[in-house]
């Protein structure tokens, strides 16, 4: 395995640091040419900072590149980001503090993306590779661990408002009422689907046992996904119709009015996301197969493809318009960065929601599912 | 279980309710921006047309613009700035340096509704035309009036650095140090213009406020004399009689709220603070004086202030008017509580009462009474847009601040999260699409 080497990544630490060096000497030399202060700032707080990060992140990821310690990088990139943004957050920006603010802002805006990009980069170089080799990666020992690890960054940036009732409206609630929306309803509606096929003539087969579902952090990312796109569709419709039908329920800023329109939402996307998500998981992992006797194939049952299609298409090309029309009164930047906020709003919630759901209430789903349709008689236990 | 989500449900639904409906604000002002297009369109073609009525027209337009923050509305400001800026420039319809060539009253007049006008458009649009006017007009007041904290080149060009703030712009560091020194420099003037009178007083702590505010926008240290002369004004005004007993002189005291507003807006440490408090207990004690249940009252109002909006008033009945009292409801009181509102929460819903009131999007709620004016529908229409444009400015506030430091962040300090977030979508697509590597 040549890549990620350590070796790479020591040359771009050193890069990384020259480039700060490089940054600091022309800040302080060159206070008469106007046009390279800025150059010298970006250097020395940003571009140098983020090389260095990046090369450190490659190091860590070049360590042991088969047990995915590329993980680290990620996680720490994220933690740093979240905990950088949610220090700047916190302290009021004047002169006295400035060299610490700037500090908290280059961990937020440069070190921890650039430790995100380096995991990413490093992730894809190293699959590559194992997937032409025909090897397969090993598990990294903290892979359970990361992904509560990742929820808790995701909440860091509000750690300043955990006195204030929104924090818990619009981050805590919303979660409450999804998994237990989910933890409720998700076995008795993919039991529901089921049997409709069994009863139009398809013959369920139980092909294997039931996966049990684990929650690392690329299982509980991963499927964080669809429910969390479910969610903004959903939102940006909501604050849409209000828009159009001239009902403003909202009256404060944009933020507001977003995180409101996506709180109203609540119920609709803990019902929706029920179908796309908990369902979805459970067709997947439950081995149940069904067999068409007409057309003689056997496939997993799936959710329609209207729903598992439609989503990302409405979703990421709808959002930014009717946002950009609902709620952002035309400014398209405002827009994109409210569309930002609505995403991590909505994936922080999702997340957490999953994590509960895969931790606490799939796998008793998953037995539920093959029991019920066992004692009705629905399941044929031999492969046909 | 069934119950308890319709109850969430419920819950949801009432709680992000607000006091009153902004649409409704907008749609009034949508209207107002209708009849003064129509005015601005009947005059057009009119050469007699004063170089005064175009600037007040300017200064509604502006107004109009900054709450609805549109390209229309946009686009028939910069028109207006465009005829003004010719004659200004051309020295038509004025009297740069003060001459003699026009009646000095007409000429003052001119010149401070036109170089009020050209700062709130150089705020809003960076025009460079509009700065040169505000340099030329500027410096042509100082020589009339000599140098005042309200009406100098340096006034302007922190009122036209305030308006770019306030509208989610940035303040220019040059000029924020320009009037901070010319501030300075000029320490004595502001004494002897805010010992004259109250409402002098009064003005010269919006103005310190403002400076303040600028300055602290652009990082720029303000001298500690200049820091010491605004928190004197704070207590001077925290300590007037109308502040103690409002109902003297409502008009004055809503004056004074607003400057003691101004001052805690600056957020600039005990004194702001101070300001705030004064603030709250005063717009408290005026709230009986202003409105009783749903009912607006009129009070005492210089005619002055009615008529500096007429655009059919001249110089010598503006002049004139300034020893001569009227009734109006007051546009200040409700206009200060759209501000106070966002710095401390408060139980008072008079600006609920008033918007209610006035956002009626078909003709025009009257503010006073008939025949005060030359031009009712024109004045009426003006205060209202101010209070309106100011309610959607605040309201845009905090947005606008986030926006324009969002950008700020990602496109000048931190163009590497940029890349970075744009190589990671990109990833994400062609990880999506399958094409980056084989999945076993």
């Amino acid at each position: 395995m040549a890549e990620p080497s350590v070796r790479t990544g020591v040359a771009l630490l050193g890069t990384g640091v020259l480039i700060a060096l490089l940054g600091y000497m022309l800040s302080l030399f060159v206070h008469g040419i106007l046009w390279l202060v800025p150059v010298g700032f970006v250097f020395m707080f940003d571009a140098g900072p983020a090389l260095a990060a990046f090369g450190l992140g490659w190091i860590i990821s070049a360590l042991h590149p088969l047990r995915k310690w590329y993980l680290y990088s990620l996680i720490a990139g994220v933690v740093i980001s979240a905990a950088g943004f949610a220090a700047s957050w916190s302290m009021p920006l004047n002169q006295e503090i400035w060299s610490y603010q700037q500090l908290m802002m280059t961990l937020a805006w440069s070190v921890g993306p650039s430790l995100v990009l380096s995991a990413v980069v490093a992730s894809i170089v190293i699959n590559r590779r194992v997937s032409k080799a025909g090897i397969v990666l090993q598990r990294n020992m903290h892979e359970d661990e990361m992904d509560v690890v990742l929820i808790l960054a995701l909440y860091l940036p509000f750690i300043t408002l955990v006195t204030n009732l929104n924090f818990y409206l619009r981050y805590v609630l919303p979660v409450a009422v999804t998994w237990l929306v989910w933890h409720l309803f998700a076995d008795k509606l993919s039991t529901w689907l089921l049997k409709r096929q069994a009863v139009a003539g398809a013959i369920l087969v139980a092909a294997e046992p039931p996966k049990t579902e684990e929650t690392t952090i690329f299982n509980v990312a991963s499927r964080s996904y669809y429910p969390m796109a479910f969610g903004l569709g959903v939102t940006t419709t909501v604050a849409s119709v209000l828009d159009l039908l001239g009902i403003n329920l909202f009256g404060e800023d944009p933020f507001s009015a977003s995180a409101n329109a996506a709180f109203i939402s609540i119920l609709a996307i803990a019902l929706g996301s029920l179908y796309v998500g908990p369902v979805l998981w459970l067709f997947e992992d439950c081995g149940i197969r069904v067999f068409n006797p007409v057309r003689k194939i056997l496939t997993e049952p799936k959710i329609h493809s209207l729903a598992d299609e439609m989503i990302e298409i409405y979703t990421f090309i709808f959002s930014p318009i009717g946002l950009t029309f609902s709620v952002a009164d035309g400014d398209l930047v405002l827009a994109l960065i409210l569309l930002a906020f609505i995403v991590h709003l909505l994936f922080t919630v999702s997340m957490t929601s999953t994590y509960l759901y895969l931790k606490f209430s799939v796998n008793k789903h998953l037995w539920k599912v093959v029991r019920r349709l066992e004692m009705e008689g629905l399941l044929t236990q031999k492969p046909l | 279980m069934r119950k308890i989500l319709v109850l969430l449900l419920l819950a949801a639904l009432v709680i992000p309710v607000n006091g009153f409906e902004l649409s409704s604000v907008k749609d009034a002002l949508r209207s107002d921006y209708e009849y003064l297009r129509d005015v601005v369109e009947q005059v057009s073609g009119d050469g007699d047309v004063s170089l005064r009525a175009m600037a007040l027209h300017g200064i509604f337009a502006a107004s109009i613009h900054m709450g609805l923050g549109d390209a229309e509305s946009l686009n028939f400001l910069n028109k207006i700035a465009e005829q003004v800026g010719t004659r200004v420039l051309r020295g038509e319809g004025l009297d740069i340096g003060f001459t003699g060539k026009i009646p000095a009253a007409e000429n003052l007049l001119t010149h401070l509704q036109t170089v009020y006008f050209a700062a709130m458009h150089y705020g809003l649009t960076q025009n460079q035309r509009s700065r040169e006017m505000v340099d030329i007009l500027g410096e042509s007041l100082e020589k009339f009036l000599g140098w005042t904290p309200v009406y100098s080149r340096a006034a302007m060009l922190v009122q036209a650095n305030w308006v770019s703030l306030m509208t989610g712009g940035s303040v220019n560091r040059e000029e924020a140090q320009y009037a901070v020194n010319s501030y300075a420099e000029h320490f004595q003037e502001i004494v002897a213009f805010s010992t004259q009178n109250d409402a002098q007083l009064i003005q010269s702590l919006s103005a310190l406020s403002s400076l303040l505010s600028v300055a602290h926008e652009a990082n720029i240290e303000m001298p500690d004399e200049l820091a010491a002369l605004w928190m004197v004004h704070i207590e001077y005004v925290g300590n007037f009689t109308v502040v103690k007993n409002p109902g003297q002189d409502f008009e004055l005291a809503s004056r004074a709220l607003l400057a003691l507003v101004e001052a805690a807006e600056t957020r600039h440490g005990r004194y702001a603070s101070m300001a705030l408090d004064v603030a709250m207990n005063l717009s408290q004690r005026m709230e009986g004086l202003y409105r009783v249940g749903d009912r607006l009252l009129m009070v005492e109002t210089r005619l002055i202030d009615l008529l500096l909006y007429d655009p059919a008033a001249t110089a010598e009945q503006v002049f004139t008017a300034a020893q001569q009292k009227t009734s109006a409801i007051n546009m200040i009181y409700p206009t200060a509580l759209a501000r106070l509102r966002k710095l401390a929460s408060m139980q008072s819903n008079s600006l609920e009462v008033v918007v209610t009131k006035l956002s009626t999007a078909k003709g025009y709620y009257p503010l006073f009474e008939s025949g005060a004016a030359l031009s009712e529908e024109y004045v009426n229409r003006f205060l209202r847009s101010s209070l309106f444009s100011t309610i959607l400015v605040f309201e845009r506030k905090p947005a606008a601040e986030v926006r324009n430091l969002a950008l700020e962040r990602f496109v000048s300090s931190s163009p590497v999260s940029t890349g970075v977030l744009i190589v990671l979508v990109l990833l994400a697509l062609l990880n999506r699409v399958g094409v980056l590597y084989k999945r076993g």
